[in-house]
């Protein structure tokens, strides 16, 4: 076949070598990196550009491994495991490298073992290997060790003789610090006394600490040293104490375990309204907090201080004027208020003033800032337009009545429905109360511009004088919750005493049924 | 993992498990039952021995069943009759050596050996099993371990509280980095319950009661005697026909060896059947209400126990219900026991666990109870674990109990074995064997300096 593929290219003169590298077998090789395992070609095929949406594992068995080079021979070697004080020697199975091949060949001498079974089935006669991987972990911890003048010096305890000491720093050193272990087999003979893990550990670090005190006084210690020195602080009653409440903690029944869960969520919820409260207390003292001036006022004495002054005012004015415009009209206090204290020049308190100072001119509340501009500051645009109709004075203005708007909203409308009242429901419900005391009208008899300015300023204050209120109250709650805490600590620790002394009982009791 | 072709034994009271560390299961299985034939000729055992399934299971015209061991590896008292002296010890050796050289073909002196032993083991077995090992056998290195500590390695757990419900004992040992804990460990003999040749002893730290699958076979076969069925062992039987009428049975058609086989010999057979009945019928009772006291009248179940039926080997067929739960009841509430106890009744598995945790330091108690592993073949009946784990949390209802057992058949009846196993291809543990050369030097006492 092939020959008649060569010959056919012959005849039409194609150069083979010219067709080599060939297309297809890379393309189909492509499609076959990207199809996931396990999925047939054809079914791939019908999958298009996507991606399976599930993973199909096939199960089936691993491929064959592929060797390369020579089979790795595997034999029985002999070992010494130098971690052992005795010459026994083991065999275990070590892979050869390729070059030891020849070198195993078995020899006939077999001077080394010493084991007559051994020498039986062991043909290979080379020396047992010395060293043994697994040794390192042969890891003994170094105890404390001390001198009989070291003991006479400062160890003697009239608890504990030398010969009891020693004992317990031996199975100290046999059980590596394990306590618990170190407990359960303390058997000293002609021990009268019955150990308890917190004995020997208090003896233990009392020791430690002695000879170590003896060798470096504290002061010259090194860092490291003192470190060790004060972590080898015991203090036996408060383990003891500590090994009783964990005991207790454990042997809780399920009412007290009820008991316990239900104060953890009362707990859990007093702290969250406790943080909640704390909160609040600080978004209001925020609120109160006046901004204060920080420089001092020498600047602004000569005459050019002054001036400069002017001109600040006058355009943090300007900028204060354009923010409320843009603001929306219904909560112009905290737009105001921040910028203020950023400033915090002294023109702040008047400013603030300004802030619930109802509209002068102006007739309609969205409009008082621009009329009270207008007052104070450099006459506006559209009235230098004006400017040579007539100039109306101040008291003129009011004589007849006339207002300047920005913009007058069409139509008809009550001037008390535009009217700018707080909005808080508490305010609501509460300021008809207030008004009567004040013997002030809900609905407004004669809404002149004038009333309704007073009015807003007073339904404002009232709903400044409510939330104080409020606030008071919640911090006169929270002390009173403080106060009652105080007293339930007291009392808890009381009950809880008397809980322990319960539980102890209730521990002891199956005790006595045995 | 470090091979050098170690041997583990792991000798239980009902068999005798051995095989090569590294692999997951033992190679074999023996009995530790043996059989006796009287035998003027080889007046070294009183008798010749029988040795192996087979040999214990043939019909031997005065072959007698007996166990060498109770307590521990071969002390004097015998499961089925007392047997006095050193004999027993004999037994053990050649048990042994029938697993390691007759079923799997290997030459003892060759490997070193690692023996499982449990931890009420005294001094006196531990120094015998040592000579043995060395002079009868010539092991190049040999060290005994106990099967709790095996047990948890077998569970990949350093510390944890083995519970070990196997033959002939139910055991509780603390194990704390391996090392299992005994304090004030009182010696077995003092106290004894008298229920069989069984003594319970009273180890704080670690807990041990008859409470296993022995047990469980005296108390079926006792509630059978008491429905008054005949419990004649398949191998007695030429035919059967079924039967569901105890008060009519069919007359029994027995094979005629020409002689009456041992007593001993037809109990052995018949805890075959009784193993059966366990494996497939016994359940335990683990709902949430205690057990009925009278099964006949239990009152409203949440769940009706289902029934199952059985064929008995002279084919008697019988629907068990709640009496499938009687005996295994008597594991938890031995006092329930149909079989009463004659002299103290012991306490049940759960209580015994929680003494053991009463003794325990305070602050690894909690430790221990969320690591308790659960092993020994009579754990397979079915919902022990539950059970189990329903009495603990019970007992227990603030800490955490969580209960871990192996769901593989082999790993919990082998754990022991399989421990050993791990342990013996450990690299590091090389380290610890005890060579023929130190036992040279200073005799069998080694066991006690080296293997605590
Ligand atoms: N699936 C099973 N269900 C109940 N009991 C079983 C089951 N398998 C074995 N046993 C019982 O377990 C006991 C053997 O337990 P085992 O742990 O091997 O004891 P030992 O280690 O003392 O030899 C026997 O009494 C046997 O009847
Ligand atoms: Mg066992």
């Amino acid at each position: 076949m092939s020959g008649a593929v060569a010959d056919v290219r012959d005849v039409l003169g194609i150069d083979a070598t010219a067709l080599e590298p060939r297309q297809p077998p890379l393309k189909k090789q492509r499609t076959v990196e990207k199809r996931p395992d396990g999925i047939t070609r054809e079914l791939y095929a019908l999958l298009g550009e996507n991606a399976p949406p599930v993973a199909v594992v096939e199960h089936r068995f691993k491929d064959k491994p592929k060797f390369v080079g020579p089979v790795a021979p595997w034999r029985e070697q002999r070992f010494r495991n130098p971690a052992r004080a005795d010459a026994l020697e083991l065999r275990h199975w070590v892979r050869q490298n390729p070059g030891q091949q020849q070198q195993q060949q078995p020899a006939p001498d077999d001077a080394m073992d010493t084991d007559a079974a051994d020498a039986a089935v062991a043909p290979p006669a080379d020396p047992p290997q010395l060293d043994y991987q697994f040794a390192k972990f042969n890891i003994k911890m170094t105890i404390l060790q001390y001198t009989d003048a070291e003991y006479d010096a400062v160890l003697r305890d009239d608890d504990w003789s030398r010969a009891e000491t020693d004992y317990l720093f031996k199975l100290i050193q046999e059980h590596d610090l394990r306590w618990v272990i170190i407990a359960d087999r303390y058997e000293f003979p002609g021990g009268s006394k019955d150990r308890s893990m917190e004995d020997m550990k208090a003896r233990y670090y009392s020791v430690c600490r002695n000879v170590m005190e003896m060798r470096t006084p504290v002061s010259m210690m090194s860092a490291e040293e003192s470190q060790l020195y004060h972590a080898m602080h015991y203090n036996k009653e408060q383990e003891v104490e500590r090994k009783r409440i964990v005991q207790m903690q454990l042997y809780r029944t399920p009412a007290e375990i009820e008991h316990e869960q239900h104060l953890i969520a009362e707990l859990r919820r007093i702290h969250d309204s406790h943080q909640q409260l704390l909160e609040e207390r600080e978004e209001l003292f925020n609120r109160l907090d006046y901004p204060q001036s920080t420089g001092s006022i020498a600047a602004y004495q000569g005459s050019q201080g002054l001036a400069t002054l002017a001109t600040t005012i006058m355009n943090s004015d300007k900028n204060k004027k354009r923010k409320s415009i843009a603001a929306p009209s219904g909560q112009p206090e905290k737009d105001d208020v921040k910028p203020v204290a950023t400033a915090a020049s002294p023109t702040a308190p008047s400013r603030a003033g300004s802030i619930i100072e109802p509209a002068r001119g102006g007739g309609h509340g969205h409009q008082r800032t621009e009329s009270t501009a207008s007052a104070t500051g450099p006459t506006p645009l559209k009235d230098k337009n004006k400017s040579n109709i007539k100039q109306l004075s101040k008291a003129e203005e009011t004589t007849y009545n006339v207002s300047h708007h920005d913009k007058l909203q069409p139509g008809v409308f009550f001037r008390t429905m535009k009217m700018n009242l707080p909005k808080a429901n508490s305010f609501m419900t509460k300021s008809p109360a207030v008004m009567a005391e004040l013997g002030i009208a809900l609905n407004l008899t004669m809404p002149t511009a004038k009333t309704c300015g007073k009015y807003e300023q007073l339904a404002k204050e009232i709903a400044a004088l409510m939330e104080l209120r409020k606030q008071i109250e919640k911090v006169d709650q929270e002390t009173r919750v403080f106060k009652a805490q105080e007293g339930m600590a007291e009392s808890r620790a009381k009950r809880s005493a008397s809980v322990l002394s319960d539980v102890s009982r209730s521990s002891k009791r199956p005790k006595k049924e045995k | 993992m470090e091979a050098i072709s170690a041997l583990v034994l792991d000798p239980g009271t009902n068999t005798t498990r051995c095989g090569f560390a590294g692999e997951d299961t033992p190679k074999t299985c023996v009995p530790t039952y043996y059989g006796i034939v009287p035998d003027p000729e080889t007046p070294k055992y009183f008798g010749s021995l029988k040795i192996g399934e087979n040999a214990v299971s043939s019909v031997i015209d005065g072959m007698e069943i007996r166990n060498p061991m109770n307590d521990g590896i071969g002390t004097s008292q015998l499961v089925h009759i007392s047997w006095a002296g050193l004999e027993n010890w004999e037994v053990t050796t050649e048990i042994w050596r029938h697993c390691i050289e007759y079923k799997l073909s290997s030459r003892v002196e060759e490997h070193p050996l690692l023996v499982t032993e449990p931890i009420w083991n005294p001094l006196k077995n531990r120094e015998r099993t040592t000579e043995i090992v060395f002079e009868d056998f010539n092991v190049p290195a040999y060290f005994l371990v106990k099967s709790a500590v095996c047990e948890s390695f077998a569970n990949s757990k350093p510390s944890s509280l083995v519970i070990d419900v196997g033959h002939a004992n139910t055991s509780v040992t603390p194990v704390v980095d391996g090392i299992p804990l005994r304090k004030g460990r009182i010696h077995l003999l003092q106290s004894r319950v008298s229920y069989r040749p069984f003594s319970h002893n009273l180890y704080t730290g670690s807990e041990r009661t008859p409470l296993a699958g022995l047990h469980l076979t005296t108390q079926l076969r006792h509630q059978f005697s008491e429905m008054g069925i005949r419990m004649t062992p398949w191998l007695m039987l030429k035919s059967k026909t079924t039967y569901t009428d105890l008060t009519n049975p069919p007359q029994l058609r027995l094979r005629d060896y020409g002689f009456q086989p041992h007593q001993s010999f037809i109990e052995y057979q018949q805890d075959r059947f009784i193993h059966e009945f366990k494996e497939s019928m016994s359940e335990t009772w683990a709902e949430p209400r205690s057990f009925p006291a009278d099964i006949n009248n239990p009152g409203d179940m949440l769940r009706p126990m289902a029934e199952k039926s059985y064929e008995f080997p002279d084919g008697y067929q019988r629907r068990f219900m709640l009496d499938r739960c009687v005996a295994t009841e008597s594991l938890f509430n031995p006092s329930l026991s149909p079989k009463p106890f004659t002299g103290d009744t012991p306490k049940g598995i759960a209580e015994m666990i929680k003494d053991s945790v009463d003794h325990l330091d305070a602050d690894i108690r909690a430790n221990m109870l969320s690591n308790i592993v659960v092993v020994g073949a009579t754990s397979l009946l079915y919902r022990f674990n539950e059970r189990l784990s329903q009495d603990l949390v019970a007992m227990f209802p603030g800490p955490r109990v969580k209960l871990q057992s192996s769901g593989q058949t082999p790993e919990r009846k082998y754990s022991a074995w399989l421990g050993g196993s791990i342990l013996a291809s450990c690299g590091a543990f090389h380290q610890l064997w005890i060579s023929k050369q130190e036992y040279d030097e200073i005799g069998s006492n080694i066991i006690e300096r080296r293997a605590k």
